[in-house]
């Protein structure tokens, strides 16, 4: 344990834990997932179906929504874990 | 007052003057009786006389009225343009396309007018090109520029990708490193590398639940390799003479200039380093010198070899930083390199991306839109005559996108007359600019230098350019 932010940085982690996290990790992709499908769906398809299959304009648009909802999740992930960082940090001595 | 007392007649005449001033003043302070529009017929069915406004009311709602108008009309006729064309595209965009298949893929260049922001020709972009290739159902790749240089290194770069790939072919990969003993703990540096592994390798695919039980498709392909004819797939559009101007340098310098960069030689750098010695910079010197030594923590070098390595190293970063490289092959040495190199000579006349198969940017069809931008005060009533009449831009624009969509008025590139696409646009640009253009050798205000080999490669789908003098001209220099 740190104490004041001496001794080791990252306490270790018993198994439940990782598990822990990994379940959170799994619900936050799967909440990801889920609100990019609700998204591109509402943003992409027409409601009057007219075909079974998607058409070429309809794929076309799904293609780059998902491409675009995921880079910008990344990058979001990516500064939001620098924030996260400097703040631990400035926490520290 | 008078009738009571005669003796004061004197200022009888003054008070009289008096009650003079004030029947003029009467006078002035009544208005003009109101101009009144009255009609019997609407007397009778109790519409009361109305009132007209004045001459300078009337000048000024006329005025406001064709201002306005005149703008809304032409906004309407854009409009109307724009869903012709959205319409006629349509049906494209409703076939039916398998999943494991991807649309064509239109690369646009865009670089910003001269003397203004990227968001000018980006406006251009999302009102007259996006709508056209939005409703085709074709899918786009935007490269933007805001800064001279970028569009050329991105296609010099992308040319050269495609030949270091060609090259390699024949090497195989040597495994990766992977660690002997699981136990054992992993350097630092190993972690690393297994890191970046892994986040090269990353799918999202696998990620996500979908591909859990079923298979990942084996491979994607573009639709254009269904329908047939190669010549058509893909599509280039550049927005702006600038923009168009870089995309040729670059295609040039990434096809016939040498994949790997050139070794400046190193004795004029000495020579110049010697005379910065003798200049009163040293301290300056010394201190990058210092810099660089920091960031050099890793190599033990003798002072000898830093003193050399930090300017070079520095152009690199500045380099890094801009995003633009310099030129690889200058376009005097066009005629001497060969073509095509070693490594395409397999390829004939069409160039495939090998991971694609798809015809690379130099063999799909061009098109050029310039980006008309007037700035400047002394050009505001040019200004307001072409702000009037954006619905001829606009058709313009529109069918020349529909016509490089459809693929229908294919041309071979004419090098005397195409380099001068979208040339109109040069007279907009400020001469300041220009001048200063020329002074800096910059890559727009230089003179297109083009070479057959790969012009011969190329296809257009603008309409054919007029043949002025001044293309004559060029064709001649060339």
């Amino acid at each position: 344990m740190s104490f004041l932010g001496f001794g080791n940085g990252q306490p270790q982690l018993s198994s439940e834990q990782k598990i822990a996290a990994a379940e959170t990790e799994l619900d936050l992709v799967t909440d990801m997932f889920n609100k990019l499908v609700d998204n591109c769906y509402k943003k992409c398809i027409s409601t009057q179906y007219a075909e079974g299959t998607l058409s070429k304009g309809e794929s076309a648009c799904l293609d780059r929504c998902v491409a675009k909802y995921f880079e910008t999740n990344v990058k979001v992930g990516e500064n939001m874990q620098q924030l996260g960082q400097t703040f631990t940090n400035a926490g520290k001595f | 007052m008078s009738e009571k007392n005669p003796s004061t007649e004197v200022p009888k005449p003054s008070a009289a003057a008096s009650a003079a001033t004030e029947a003029a003043k009467k006078v002035k302070d009544v208005k003009p009786p109101k101009r009144l529009f009255a009609n019997p017929a609407f007397q009778a069915m109790g519409i009361p006389a109305m009132r007209l406004p004045s001459r300078n009311w009337v000048i000024f709602w006329m005025t406001v009225t064709a201002a306005v108008g005149g703008f809304g009309y032409d906004k309407y006729q854009q409009k109307k343009i724009i869903s012709k064309y959205a319409d006629m595209m349509k049906p494209m965009a409703e076939k039916t396309m398998d999943t494991k298949t991807v649309p064509r893929k239109i690369t646009v260049f865009i670089a910003p007018p001269p003397s203004d922001y990227l968001e000018t020709s980006l406006k251009m972009w999302r009102r007259y090109i996006k709508p056209v290739l939005f409703y085709a159902g074709l899918d786009y790749d935007i490269v933007q520029e805001d800064r001279q240089g970028v569009i050329r290194t991105e296609v010099a770069n992308r040319m050269r990708a495609l030949r270091k790939e060609y090259i390699e072919e024949p090497k195989i990969e040597a495994p990766p490193v992977t660690p002997t003993d699981k136990n054992a703990e992993l350097t630092p540096a190993q972690v690393k590398e297994l890191g970046k592994e892994y986040k090269n390798n990353f799918d999202w695919r696998d990620a996500i639940g979908i591909f859990y039980k079923k298979d990942k498709p084996a491979e994607i392909n573009s639709e254009d390799l269904e329908s047939g004819d190669l010549s058509l797939s893909g599509g280039v559009i550049c927005l702006g003479r600038g923009a168009y101007k870089e995309y040729l340098a670059g295609l040039h310098e990434g096809l016939l200039g040498p994949v790997d960069p050139p070794v400046i030689p190193e004795e004029p750098k000495q020579a110049e380093d010697a005379a910065k010695k003798l200049t009163p910079h040293e301290e300056e010197v010394e201190k990058e010198i210092k810099v660089m030594e920091e960031q050099l923590e890793e190599t033990n070098e003798g002072p000898l070899d830093t003193e050399e390595k930090p300017t070079e190293e520095k152009e690199e970063k500045k380099e890094e930083n801009t995003g633009v490289l310099a030129r690889f092959i200058d376009p005097s040495e066009y005629e001497a390199a060969p073509f095509p190199p070693l490594e395409l000579h397999s390829q004939g006349s069409v160039i495939h991306d090998k991971q694609t198969k798809l015809p690379i940017l130099v063999n799909q069809p061009l098109l050029v839109v310039s980006v008309p931008n007037l700035i400047g005060f002394l050009a505001i009533p040019q200004r307001i005559y072409r702000f009037y009449r954006k619905r001829y831009m606009t058709e313009d624009i529109c069918s020349d996108v529909a016509a490089l969509v459809e693929s229908s008025s294919l041309r071979p590139f004419d090098a005397a007359t195409d380099v001068n696409l979208a040339k109109e646009e040069e007279s907009d640009w400020p001469s300041s600019w220009v001048k200063q253009g020329r002074k800096r050798d910059s890559e727009w205000t230089r003179d297109v230098v083009t070479d057959p080999r790969i012009t011969s490669l190329m296809r257009v789908c603008n309409k054919p350019v007029p043949v002025s003098p001044e293309a004559d001209q060029t064709a001649n220099s060339e």
